[in-house]
């Protein structure tokens, strides 16, 4: 992972805090980059060249692929993977 | 005398919270859940929230009472004063008269409280023992911290980790008011130990600490789950903004031209706008402004659809040309009442034309917020500064066409515990990055090698 913009910082307007790059790349699971990364970032470093050298299709599918899910969304996911979950256990 | 600021007396802050779902011209499309496909009802929420919130979260009613124990505690601070801008609006030497609804006076620091007391009140009245709930930076967990401690109930933090370990004082303060605040993802839920076993150094993501937090909330007893934002009842709790600010202006003969808030989840300018939304839709002339990031277009332009689905094996993502720009796919609008983490309620207004999203760059919002701090004295907090950005824009148009106008602002929280952001931005460190020219070409070098793009 080319990790020379890691040090630059950006004020997070979701998180409502400082944030550097080195969060950003990797902050949905399995390290995938924000879903915000490329409009944060791209004023700043060439966002487009770093998410084709250090991620692959799939990856990136996985990152910006679809919709974003609402809060809603993501709750009722959480539910239900919960009820799963206990399911299970 | 000028009169800085204009107060109301404990007896005449609202005793009524303004509901606008009956008002709204269009009403409101039903959440449909994710799994059924069906629109979310009682039952489906009956897990995390307690059904009196969830009565109030579909309720028809425009006017519904606050009852008398929510009253008491939200006189620790209520009513707000509405302040004047004098000095800002001598710096900008503008016709304008800038009003501005200072939130910041509250013990948690920000708008917040104004949902965190009812919910805590309306879960100690279900029989709720316990809330759980996530916070980024910390400012919802401290206020719903604060809330637990007046009305006896627990509260447990999933602080996201990155945010916990940077920002102490968010965290201390849940502590003081008796609250257990851990960072997540933690060992405290099967979510947590998931992500930690994957990456025992994982600092953590608003996802993960929602999980974390609905799945406290479902495994344990006589628990329910919090938020802060987007759903319908945290707006109608934070009309108290607005339907003060009405009374404020109404006492000094003014009605503001422009209603000015910055917009994140929602919950702070719909608090200040609903209630002169409700005037609008009755014929007022009001012009309500929702100022959201450059950065994070929800509102101005919609969620971006990255669609990597074509037929010739070429990513949209790819299909880019000069760096710097044209490489963000064109975004798309969809099928409405998609805005990625607003609350539905501002983004049906939106579609319905009463209210103007407006974004404005990073820059600009921390030199809004500077201006105003070494004007009017208080420090705002960097959310409060896009709201500020929009005022500061106004107030110079309103010079420039030479027109007297009366602008109000929702001042929503002070930035007292954020000021290593303003420190970033003194040092630069927020600034925008001209790319050298070599650093274009040895990054367009690495492109070379991918499928270039096709025209359908």
């Amino acid at each position: 992972m080319d990790e020379k913009f890691d040090g630059l910082e950006m004020y997070c307007p979701h998180m409502g805090t400082l944030l550097p790059f080195s969060y950003c790349r990797q902050t949905q699971g399995r390290h995938l980059p924000c879903r915000n990364l490329i409009n944060c970032w791209q004023k700043r470093i060439p966002v487009d060249a770093f998410l084709a050298e250090n991620f692959i299709r799939e990856e990136l599918e996985l990152a910006f692929g679809g919709l974003p899910k609402t809060r809603m969304e993501r709750i009722f996911d959480c539910l239900e993977q919960t009820r799963r979950t206990g399911d299970r256990g | 005398m000028l009169q800085k600021k204009v107060t109301l007396t404990e007896d005449e802050m609202p005793r009524q919270w303004y509901n606008v779902l009956p008002d709204m011209p269009n009403g409101m499309q039903p959440p449909l859940h994710p799994g059924t496909g069906q629109p979310v009802g009682p039952d489906d929420l009956a897990p995390i929230f307690p059904m009196n919130l969830i009565e109030q979260e579909v309720s028809p009613q425009r006017w519904i009472d606050i009852p008398e124990p929510i009253l008491e505690k939200l006189l620790f601070w209520r009513p707000s004063p509405l302040g004047r801008a004098y000095a800002l609006e001598q710096f900008l030497q503008t016709p304008a008269k800038i009003y501005f609804k200072n939130e910041g006076v509250s013990p948690a620091g920000s708008h917040k409280p104004n949902t965190a007391i009812p919910q805590a009140y309306y879960n100690k009245v279900f029989g709720t023992k316990r809330i759980s709930t996530e916070t980024g930076a910390g400012q919802w967990g401290s206020a719903l911290s604060f809330a637990g401690a007046l009305f006896g109930l627990e509260v447990k933090v999933y602080m996201v980790r990155i945010s916990f370990d940077q920002k102490p004082y968010r965290r201390l303060m849940m502590n003081t008011w008796g609250a257990t605040c851990v960072p997540s993802p933690s060992p405290d839920t099967a979510a947590g130990r998931k992500m930690l076993e994957q990456d025992p150094n994982s600092p953590g993501s608003l996802g993960i600490a929602i999980s974390e937090a609905v799945e406290d909330a479902v495994t344990t007893p006589d628990t329910k789950y919090a938020l802060g934002s987007v759903l319908n009842h945290v707006m109608l709790h934070q009309t108290i903004i607005g339907l003060e600010a009405k009374k404020q202006m109404d006492k000094i003969g003014e009605y503001p031209d422009v209603v000015i808030g910055c917009c994140g989840g929602g919950s702070n300018f719909a608090g200040l706008a609903l209630p002169f939304i409700y005037d609008k839709i009755n014929g007022k002339q009001v012009e309500v402004y929702a100022v959201e990031p450059t950065s994070c277009p929800t509102m101005t332009k919609g969620p971006f659809l990255y669609d990597f689905g074509d037929t010739v094996q070429m990513t949209p993502l790819l299909a880019m040309h000069t760096l710097g720009h044209a490489f963000v796919p064109q975004p798309i609008h969809a099928g409405g009442l998609r805005y990625h983490g607003m609350a539905p309620i501002v983004s049906q207004l939106i579609m319905d034309k009463l209210i103007t999203p407006v974004a404005v760059p990073q820059l600009e919002t921390f030199a809004a917020g500077v201006t105003w701090a070494r004007t009017e004295g208080y420090i705002p907090a960097p959310e409060t500064d896009h709201a500020l950005a929009m005022v500061i824009r106004e107030a110079k148009k309103a010079k420039e066409e030479g027109k007297e106008k009366t602008i109000l602002v929702n001042w929503s929280g002070h930035g007292l515990v954020d000021l290593m952001a303003y420190n970033a931005y003194f040092e630069g460190k927020l600034s925008d990055y001209e790319l050298p020219d070599e650093e274009i070409q040895a990054a367009l070098v690495a492109l070379e090698n991918f499928p270039k793009p096709v025209c359908k």
